[in-house]
């Protein structure tokens, strides 16, 4: 019996046990993200011929030779590793950058001799430089205007490589962002980026004065200029060099041509020098004991948050409670009492502080920092004392990483393993002491590794070149005798990627599983050399591998750091002890928790009492931009006007039903598209128009961007209705991305109409790469072309659509046919298609350019972006007019509870509110804080023209949003008009999957789209089209 | 206690009694439990205040015109009218919502307890391990993982496999490709449909009575099926009934997994269920007394299928 019951429960242990792994595996599979899996798999796989490939190359290194397997005819070539891997490679290297222009000349780095050029002796010019006899304690300087240029005439003694060193002023200007510069040498950019060089500016605090909320949290204090005279080198801006630039002079005479891009300056002295290689530590301070320095008594303890000035506004003052020993400390409150983490972390930020010295003597340097943000990664610091980096171990003082706040004496650890703090000699008196970002140590590694990246994505270009992008896995493609140069390619890239890797573990302790990718795609690359034939079934993990390596390049240049104290002590001083212990932990826990059930974080600094004039602002989108908000009311909007305004952070799905209920907001802030209208036919919201000022306001717009918030049209009776519902506020649309260097490979040029973009189609095509023109189906495209056409979407007074007539079938057929008899992808992931090259021309909303620039550094320079293709009409005009949605907008709320007096005074209050909050000042400055709040990636898409303008865009970037924008027709909505976009893409599904006649389903379609149209209308009174009523 | 009046005692003898003696008789015994009614308060006002009323208050409505911000206008059966001989997005979404009901309901169902009953003589720990494996599909709303599966890219999970294998030329448009749509929502939602009933199941099956099952082994029950049909179902009544309630109204009221994976509206409204369909109506279109008028329906189809399943179910159930 027993035994029976062993074996039945044994047989349902099975089963469970099946059905379970059924589960468990189709769990696990699915939450992990697939590339995952695959990279496991790819790992092992590649783990498993590591052996292999090991013995392989030991025999190569024997006898210079390696036995490369002829795939299918089994016969054998001897070919010359050594060869391919010196073999240069045309496109394979990128050519132009600073890496390359600095190996070639490095040789000539040496100590040189000084030139200094006085400013005002430029041998020519354009307008826009101006001398000015005396200029903030500084004489003879001369003022450089935006675009000014001038060249100077230079007798350069000796040949080699020399930094340039500008003493500038940087004048307040209202565009905030760092100044663009270029240096050309006898004409010419000696390499790519010394044309986009910059300059920083000098932010500082508004007030030293801490300002409070009503509740108690202290607010971020408001970020000015402070200019002054700097003196600086140039460095390469993508951060990947500790060193200023270099420039070749030969001896002889030559032509220095400095050029501001954007901005106004004024520069005090140039300085052309190499100084040598810094003092080391040891001669530093055998040196300083040799004139008879002694070690301090005294102790500075020094807030980090309290810093004289800075390079960036967006590395600003942090509050942290989540540490007890932070100071000053607050459990529950916002208090500002450290500075940096994720916004100091980008090279070359600096914040500078100023120190009273009281003793003269060697003081010993040393940090509370937290730098939990990076895994496994050091973060570097460059010391300045009086903006000098005393000696070379200064250039890279190390912050490990660690859970939490950590404590570290800034030294080197010796030889024998003992830890040597740095002393560092201060004389009685004023100093200011100086922090900057660099990325330190991985410079090297960092830049290698952006090459890699496009060497890699290339391979992968050539590659699928050949095979496409689903390879036929049962095929041999003979990569090797297909793609040019492919195993001398792939030799040369496996090795930079072991060698990196050998760098990145020399430098970084702990560097553990992040840079484990760099191993995963050396082994790959090389069984990819011992086994082609196994390449175009492993091409996708190949490309994820890349990917993954992409993002490892990200991280290893994102620095970000968290400071607390900065402390100098002399040596007897006692250092107070900074760890926090598990008592105060513990301690400091309870009370956040405890604290947590009575102050109120959700607040978006105070509230007003009720009397008072005040008005309530919805705002539906994120903490950050209701802070900003906040600021700026408090700031600005209530000390011009006197009206309070009560700041909420609410989605705003829950408006309409806050209406309703009487509750709603005076003001609703970053309303989508369609709501307005939707509530405001329903008369939910007040009808713009009937201000005054509406025509003037509405100026700051395109003239397209209020179309989607009106509603002009007649009711049943045919009394003219005509009302506006909403402001814009922002305005994002799309434009052509495309890649410049797979342009040039393939020889063709940037569409500028459809014809033309049909005419390179095949030759993108044919190399097996695609393009994208939108990554989610929407009406866009549609109404683009039909506008194109010369026809508008919706009938003027917006009874019905337009679609019945040719134009529109013309630009449906022709929409649908880009799907289906040229087979582009309906969906897709534009970033990494384009990052890798396989989808060299995207058609994207012009907000990613900053995405794109961000994400994808080894690509800068190689793309660009355009406007959208256009029609040439019968007139031979080019058409590129582009049917966007991209707007989002702000409205006022009709409250029906309140009596006629109040309800018109909060109405006009209101207005006044979108009024300020909609010019171009308040916009620029709303965006820049969005921006220095979250970074470059989150720019701010206004839709204020003036505002647009004073955001960070360089003047290129600009110039080519501009000239899309002036194109740019946004969509009517329409009483109904929900059902339009579903219909089209209902009607589009059908043609792209089944085939079926473009025409045949938007007639059908169109007659649904119309039905829903009038009975909508019907139902507000609004006058329908007399077949409507058959 | 309180007295029992002499007219009580002679209604009391009474064999039909008029409404309002009846009411009186209530009252009376209400009076007699007044603790009772106190202990169940705290429930009924929030079962009235928050399933009664607005069940009610749908009722009503569904006989008005309703965009939310202006005031309800009474339109009679109008809405029930279009509902039935206008809306074919009505009938696509009823005929959906039944082919999803009738697969995944039963199936379920059986998948449940099936489930239950395989891990029922487990340890109690790898028990309790497998009761969060089965049930934290349901719990975490991990079905999102299956839109990457079915991801209309070349680059999709099912795609680039079936690509790799040759079976298929180009990516196939799983989700908004109106012939597969149905089929993948049913799919996905089968499989995270281990719900409640699974829970009540489990829980049902450990209070049997071993002796029972003992009795049954010397009666002569020769395996685990005939203890199943003779000895466990006809103990589990009431669990039995509470997962079908529990399974099959759930069916009814799909609807966010497809506006997930397919969205709301889908292509063609080929995975459009009535709810999804209440929702067009309610947010998008700003037509609540519509969308109640749906939701009527909805409720009245629930109530049905409850009392066939009641049926349905009469021979296990003891009570």
């Amino acid at each position: 019996m027993s035994n029976g019951k062993m074996t039945k429960l044994a047989f349902r242990m099975i089963l469970v046990l099946l059905a379970v792994s059924v589960f468990v595996s189709s769990l696990s599979v699915f939450v992990l993200a697939a590339d995952d899996v695959e990279a496991i798999a790819e790992t092992t796989e590649a783990v498993g011929t590591e052996a292999t490939s090991e013995s392989e190359d030991s025999g190569a290194k024997k006898n210079n030779a390696v036995v490369v397997g002829g795939s299918d005819k089994n016969q054998t070539e001897s070919v010359d590793v050594e060869a391919l891997k010196n073999l240069y490679i045309e496109g394979f290297e990128r050519k132009g950058e600073y890496a390359d222009y600095f190996l070639e000349n490095i040789k000539y780095d040496k100590k040189l001799p000084e030139i200094v050029i006085d400013p005002a002796s430029y041998t020519s010019t354009t307008a826009g430089v101006e001398l000015l006899g005396e200029f903030e304690g500084k004489k003879n300087v001369l003022k450089v205007n935006k675009n000014g240029e001038f060249v100077y005439t230079v007798n350069v003694p000796e040949t080699g490589m020399y930094n340039v060193e500008l003493t500038y002023y940087a004048l307040a200007d209202r565009i905030t962002r760092d100044l663009e510069f270029a240096i050309l040498i006898d004409g010419k950019a000696p390499f790519s980026s010394s044309e986009s060089l910059t300059l920083k500016r000098n932010w500082g605090d508004e007030s030293d004065i801490p300002s409070y909320d009503p509740v108690g949290n202290e607010l971020l204090p408001t970020q000015v200029l402070t200019p002054k005279w700097m003196t600086t080198d140039f460095y390469e801006p993508n951060g990947n060099y500790n060193e200023p630039l270099m420039y070749l002079l030969k001896a002889g005479e030559h032509q220095i041509t400095l050029k501001s891009v954007s901005g106004t300056l004024v520069l005090a002295q140039i300085r052309v020098h190499n100084d040598g290689d810094l003092v080391s530590y040891d001669d530093y301070k055998s040196k300083l004991d040799a004139k008879g320095a002694k070690d301090s008594t005294k102790f500075l303890e020094l807030e980090a948050e309290d810093y004289t000035d800075k390079t960036d506004s967006i590395i600003q003052k942090a509050y942290d409670r989540s540490d007890p020993k932070v100071t000053p400390y607050s459990v529950s409150k916002t208090a500002l009492n450290t500075i940096g983490g994720t916004n100091w972390n980008t090279s070359l930020g600096r914040i500078n502080y100023t120190i009273n010295v009281e003793e003269s003597g060697y003081y010993e340097l040393s940090f509370r920092y937290r730098q939990s943000f990076m895994r496994g990664t050091t973060i570097y610091r460059r010391l300045y004392v009086d903006n000098v980096v005393p000696f070379a171990e200064a250039d890279t003082i190390e912050f490990e990483y660690g859970n939490g706040y950590q404590y570290t004496v800034a030294g080197r650890e010796k030889e024998d393993g003992t830890y040597e703090p740095y002393k560092i000699y201060l004389e009685k008196g004023k100093h200011t002491i100086s922090l900057e970002a660099v990325i330190g140590k991985m410079a090297k590694a960092s830049r290698d590794v952006e090459q890699a990246v496009y060497k890699l994505n290339f391979i992968y270009r050539k590659i699928i070149m050949i095979t496409g992008t689903a390879p036929d896995t049962y095929r041999d493609y003979e990569l090797f005798e297909n793609v040019a140069n492919l195993q001398a390619m792939l030799l040369q890239i496996s090795d930079t990627l072991k060698e990196i890797k050998a760098e990145v573990d020399e430098v970084s302790t702990n560097a553990g599983g992040e840079s484990e990718i760099l191993n995963t795609l050396a082994l790959q690359v090389d069984s990819f050399i011992e086994k082609p034939y196994t390449i175009p079934s492993r091409l996708s993990t190949f490309k994820d591998n890349i990917s993954s390596l992409g993002t490892w390049m990200i991280n290893i240049r994102d620095i970000p750091l968290q400071l607390d104290k900065i402390v100098f002590a002399g040596a007897d001083a006692k250092v107070p002890n900074y760890k926090s212990n598990f008592f105060e932990k513990t301690l400091h826990e309870v009370r956040a928790f405890v604290s947590s059930f009575i102050d109120d974080y959700t607040a978006i600094g105070g509230t007003s009492a009720k009397d008072e004039r005040v008005i309530t602002a919805w705002v539906g989108t994120g903490r950050d931009q209701a802070i900003a908000l906040k600021t700026l009311v408090d700031n600005y909007f209530t000390p011009q006007t006197g009206i309070k305004v009560n700041v909420s952070l609410v989605p705003l799905a829950v408006l309409s039903k806050a209406i309703v209920a009487g509750r709603g907001p005076e003001v609703a802030l970053h309303v989508s598209r369609t709501e307005p209208l939707n509530l405001g036919f329903r008369n939910a919201l007040v009808n713009l128009k009937q201000f005054d000022d509406y025509d003037e306001v509405i100026k700051r717009f395109t003239d397209y961007a209020t179309v989607p918030y009106t509603l002009e049209t007649t009711d049943v009776n045919g009394n003219k209705v005509n009302k506006a519902f909403a402001l814009p506020e922002t305005q994002n649309f799309t434009m052509m991305f495309y890649r410049t260097d797979v342009f040039d490979e393939l020889d063709i040029k940037v569409p500028n109409t459809w014809d033309e973009f049909d005419q390179i189609l095949p030759v993108i095509q044919e190399n097996n790469m695609t393009v994208g023109i939108e990554s989610g189906i929407s009406t866009n495209t549609f109404f683009t072309f039909m506008m194109q056409n010369g026809g508008e979407v919706y009938a003027a007074d917006g009874s019905g659509t337009m679609f019945e007539e040719q134009y529109a079938v013309d630009a449906f057929t022709k929409w649908t046919d880009y799907y289906t008899l040229y087979d582009f992808p309906l969906s897709y992931s534009w970033y990494t298609r384009f990052r890798s090259g396989e989808m060299p021309l995207v058609f994207e909303a012009y907000s990613h350019i900053t995405y794109l620039a961000e994400s994808a550094p080894e690509l800068s320079g190689l793309w660009s972006v355009a406007p959208i293709p256009g029609t040439i009409d019968s007139t031979g005009k080019l058409n590129r007019t582009e049917g966007s949605s991209g707007l989002s907008g702000c409205s006022i709320v009709v409250n029906k509870k309140i009596d006629e007096k109040t309800r018109k005074q909060k109405e006009a209050d209101s207005w006044e509110f979108l009024k300020w909050w909609t010019s171009s000042d308040i916009m620029a400055e709303y965006g820049n804080r969005i921006e220095m709040a979250i970074g470059p990636v989150a720019r701010y898409t206004t839709a204020n023209l003036e505002a647009f303008e004073l955001l960070n865009w360089t003047s290129d970037e600009a110039a080519a949003i501009k000239k899309q924008r002036e194109w740019v027709k946004e969509i009517p909505e329409l009483v109904g008009g929900y059902y339009v976009s579903r219909s089209i893409i209902n009607a589009f599904r059908n043609v792209t999957n089944n085939y079926t006649n473009p025409r045949e389903m938007l007639f059908y379609y169109n007659d649904q789209i119309n039905a829903e149209i009038w009975r909508k209308r019907m139902e507000y009174d609004l006058s329908v089209p007399e077949e409507a009523n058959n | 206690m309180a007295k029992v009046s002499s007219r009580e005692v002679e209604l009391l003898k009474k064999s039909r009694l008029t409404f309002g003696e009846k009411a009186h008789l209530t009252w009376r015994r209400m009076k007699e439990n007044k603790i009772n009614y106190l202990l169940i308060l705290p429930f009924l006002i929030f079962f009235v205040l928050f399933t009664i009323l607005p069940v009610g208050a749908s009722m009503v409505l569904s006989f008005t015109r309703y965009d939310i911000l202006n005031s309800p206008e009474f339109v009679g059966w109008d809405n029930y009218l279009r509902m039935f001989l206008e809306d074919e997005v009505f009938i696509i979404s009823l005929k959906n919502t039944f082919q999803f009901a009738i697969i995944t309901g039963p199936v379920s169902y059986l998948l449940c307890f099936v489930f239950a009953w395989f891990i029922n003589d487990l340890p109690p720990i790898a028990r309790a391990t497998f009761t969060v494996v089965f049930y934290a599909p349901t719990l975490a709303n991990i079905y999102f993982i299956w839109q990457y599966i079915f991801s209309g890219d070349m680059y999709g999970l099912l795609n680039s496999f079936l690509l790799q294998f040759g079976l298929i030329n180009e990516p196939v448009q799983w989700l908004t490709n109106t012939a597969y749509m149905l089929d993948i929502v049913i799919f996905v939602q089968l499989w995270c449909s281990l719900g409640t009933g699974f829970l009540a199941f489990v829980a049902g099956l450990q209070n049997l009575d071993p002796s029972l099952a003992e009795a049954g082994a010397i009666d002569g029950i020769k395996n685990r099926f005939q203890e199943l049909i003779y000895i466990i179902l006809p103990q589990m009544g009431g669990s039995l009934m509470f997962g079908a309630v529990m399974q099959i109204s759930s069916a009814f009221s799909v609807g966010g997994i497809s506006a997930a994976l397919v969205g709301n509206p889908s292509v063609d409204y080929a995975a459009h269920t009535l709810v999804l369909h209440i929702s067009d109506f309610g947010h998008t279109r700003f037509e609540l007394g519509y969308a109640s008028a749906i939701s009527v329906v909805l409720f009245v189809i629930m109530l049905a299928i409850k009392g066939v399943i009641n049926k349905l179910l009469k021979p296990f159930s003891h009570d």
